[in-house]
């Protein structure tokens, strides 16, 4: 590695995090004034129900357990986002189509998942009925996988080298599967999410970590660990990335690049059914869920770079921390704004991500 | 190529292009006032052409940028609403005949209810619409500048340039939600309405005012498009990387084109205000800007009659669409989608197939057909007069779809019988 891929990998993640801390401490050291943005009074910051009713405690500890909610609630936002973005990003590597119908994906699998809450309840007897989540889990997997094997041989094929025309054309496919389910199942639907996932681990007093946050991040963690082992330690793999690498070598060496762009694209939309699962425990289920993950995990891809997952967990985490860690003193809203213009600031400096390849082409 | 073509074309086919955008002209300028005069064209449907040709003018900025340059920008809604807001201030004034009151100080409403009895400094100049007129056209055109040069000069092309569009207009929707930004927050800006929409004089004028607009613009992008400055954004498109060694700066041009379609989409944005009678920030999601790039693809890109009629047909479709089954009409936009990804020329591809046939002395009977369905659909919804046998249903689904159905079936059929029952390709 020569010492402009060190400084990508390791000192820039270490600075960024830095950044982050060292920001943060000085923030949350003047927790609650209001600052000039704010009219309203200060709105109800989930993040820190604990640190309220402690006002006279020392200042250091109600720091430490805002940063520390901060960090977890980043991470729990973040395992999201990566589910989401390691899928889009094999997706637009492989193929280079960008698929607008990833977050649609998202809410079939959520949708699965609600399918099967309904079949426990209907058939199974009420002891097991906690267990579903497990069983929807492979369900929502091959559901999104077969949706997206069938849009591919339809109509994605046809759109590869039409980078612009396949984001337009995965768009459309998004709201014909929008409206699909909510023809199907109607604007509002309930699902009761398995009652271990209730409550949370109470560290120490004033730390609560939801149980099914926590879950959400090691879920996120082993589906992640799996694509890893899939792509760098099977044939599969191997054949993808060769595919991914050089698409004609590949193929004058005799892989069917036809047949792996399917099994791509089915997995990429699996693991986006893996990340419905997963929000179904955080989020509200309706039909347009996925429309407020899609750019975000776009920004994931493109800042971390296309096909690369260290690199969408590095952008994942980051863009989670930085999410949070603005909440409390620029609001929610703020500092989402100013996170998105980050990352455009970051396009511009690194046009093809954080750990981009580096082609020798004039268009790399 | 169509240059070239234009002064030893076929005098039918020029024959025929005049005819056509006489009839267009004659029926928008002329017609359908005169019978808005005579009050047989209700106000409601003039009012709706109008804000339908705002959108057009936009379309007209995004064929330029998207069509003939290869920038797909996902950010024009909001270009459209920054023009549209700086309007709305105005017309929210006193200055601007704005609904204010002597019980709320005179100022707008809305700052009542965020607790703010004056008015906040930087809303004072847009008492003057000069002022207001300038920062509709030039805040677009400065932003977009700016950003575009920012991108470009980072060689941020192609989809990512796209996605970080994005980025911007999910940033710009967010903020303008709130209400401490002192524009309305999500309930956006309004009651202008009563000073213009509704009284006769005005919908007419507004009307007219857009079209007389997105004439001139129109105008103005076909003389930019056929110049050789025309000639660089295509190349831009076509090969970018080329045309920078041959000693051009692509990301300059593409800065300016990209500035250019603000400015377009600003203008419009003010036209557009007035008609509608509220802007809110519900209009500058990402969704709409698609929206608005959809018009642009269904009409045809690289073709700028192309954007105007596309996004008038999208429209016009999509109100008829969702008051008949506002159900299908998610599903229906979805196949839209697909249909202007599979056939990249769409609707001008009719019209493209029309006059080749006419210089190849082939029957027309087809390209006929289809086109002529779209005027026997469209045309009485532009006048608001739909006869009732359109209204009377046939299975289940009103007698103007089955006119499009048929129209279109006959022309598949005709362009490819010999394909069907010959087995030969056409």
């Amino acid at each position: 590695m020569n010492i402009r891929g060190w400084a990508a990998k390791i000192v820039l993640p270490l600075l960024v995090a830095m950044f982050c801390f060292a920001g943060t401490s000085e923030l949350f050291s003047k927790s609650h004034a209001p600052t000039s943005l704010t009219f309203e009074a200060q709105a109800q910051d989930s993040l820190h129900p604990s640190t309220e009713s402690g006002s006279s405690a020392d200042e250091d500890s109600e720091r430490g357990v805002a940063i520390f909610q901060a960090t977890f609630a980043g991470i729990s936002l973040a395992s999201i986002l990566i589910l989401m973005a390691s899928g889009l990003s094999i997706i637009f590597g492989l193929m280079g189509v960008i698929n607008m119908a990833h977050g649609e994906f998202m809410m079939l699998g959520a949708f699965s998942c609600y399918v099967v809450n309904m079949a426990f309840k209907q058939f199974f007897p009420p002891q097991i009925f906690d267990f579903y989540w497990f069983v929807a889990i492979p369900v929502a997997f091959l559901v999104c996988a077969a949706i997206g094997a069938m849009c591919e041989a339809l109509i994605i094929w046809r759109l590869y080298g039409r980078q612009l025309d396949s984001m337009l054309a995965t768009w459309g496919i998004g709201l014909i599967l929008i409206q699909a389910v909510r023809l199907t199942f109607g604007d509002t639907v309930a699902l009761t999410p398995p009652s271990w996932f209730e409550g949370g681990w109470e560290i120490t007093a004033g730390i609560v970590l939801p149980w099914n946050r926590i879950f959400i991040i090691a879920y996120s963690a082993l589906c992640l660990g799996v694509l890893y082992w899939i792509i760098h330690h099977t044939r599969f793999g191997r054949i993808l990335r060769a595919t991914m690498q050089n698409r004609e070598m590949a193929s004058a060496l005799g892989v069917n690049t036809k047949v792996i762009d399917r099994a791509t694209f089915a997995l990429g939309a699996g693991l986006a059914g893996l990340a419905g699962c997963a929000v179904v425990l955080v989020d509200k289920l309706n039909p347009q869920m996925g429309q407020g993950y899609i750019v975000d995990s776009f920004l994931v891809v493109v800042a971390g770079g296309v096909g690369k997952l260290f690199g969408i967990v590095v952008a994942g985490l980051g863009l989670g921390f930085l999410t949070k860690y603005l909440e409390p003193f620029l609001q929610a809203v703020y500092g989402k704004v100013f996170v998105l213009l980050a990352i455009v600031a970051l396009i511009r400096w690194r046009p093809n991500g954080i750990f981009a390849n580096r082609g020798r082409l004039a268009n790399d | 190529m169509t240059d070239a073509l234009a002064f030893t074309d076929d005098q039918r086919v020029i024959w025929l292009r005049r005819v056509a955008v006489t009839a267009l002209l004659a029926l928008c300028l002329v017609i359908i006032p005169i019978l808005n005069v005579m009050e047989i064209v209700p106000d409601y449907e003039i009012n709706r052409l109008g804000r339908y040709l705002c959108f057009a003018i936009v379309a007209l900025g995004i064929d330029l940028i998207w069509g003939y340059t290869g920038i797909l920008s996902l950010c024009q809604a909001f270009m459209f609403c920054l023009g549209g807001y700086a309007m709305a201030m105005h017309l929210s004034l006193a200055q601007g005949h704005g609904d204010v009151r002597p019980e709320y100080n005179n100022i707008p409403q809305f700052f009542f209810f965020n607790d703010i009895s004056q008015l906040p400094g930087f809303w004072k100049p847009f008492a003057s619409l000069p002022f207001s007129l300038a920062v509709a056209i030039g805040l677009p055109t400065i932003v977009a500048a700016f950003f575009g040069n920012f991108l470009f000069k980072g060689r941020v092309r192609g989809v990512y340039f796209s996605i970080m569009t994005q980025a911007v207009a999910l940033a710009a929707y967010l903020a303008f939600c709130r209400n401490e930004l002192l524009l309305g927050g999500t309930n956006g800006l309004t009651n202008f309405y009563r000073a213009l929409n509704t009284k006769t004089s005005w919908v007419l004028g507004l009307y007219l005012a857009s079209l007389a607009t997105l004439v001139l613009l129109f105008l103005l992008y076909r003389w930019l498009t056929r110049a050789p400055l025309g000639k660089v954004l295509i190349a831009i498109r076509d090969n970018e990387t080329r045309l920078r060694f041959a000693g051009y700066r692509p990301e300059t041009f593409k800065a300016f084109a990209f500035a250019l379609a603000a400015a377009t989409a600003g203008i419009a944005g003010i036209l557009y205000v007035p008609q509608n009678g509220i802007i809110t920030p519900n209009i500058m999601r990402v969704e709409d800007s698609v929206f608005f790039v959809i018009w642009v693809a269904f009409g045809g890109r690289g073709n700028l009659w192309g954007a105007v009629i596309g996004s008038l047909i999208v429209n016009y479709f999509s109100a008829t669409i969702t008051s008949d089954a506002p159900r299908i009409w998610p599903i229906m936009l979805g196949v839209l989608f697909l249909t202007a990804v599979v056939l990249p020329d769409g609707i001008s591809g009719l019209w493209k197939d029309l006059e080749n046939r006419l210089r190849l002395r082939r029957n027309i009977g087809g390209p006929v057909l289809a086109l002529g369905g779209l005027v026997i659909f469209f045309v009485p919804q532009m006048l608001g007069m739909v006869p009732d046998v359109f209204e009377a249903s046939a299975i289940g689904v009103p007698f103007k779809y089955w006119v499009l159905v048929i129209s279109f079936a006959g022309y598949a059929f005709l362009t490819y019988r010999r394909a069907i029952f010959q087995n030969i390709h056409a």
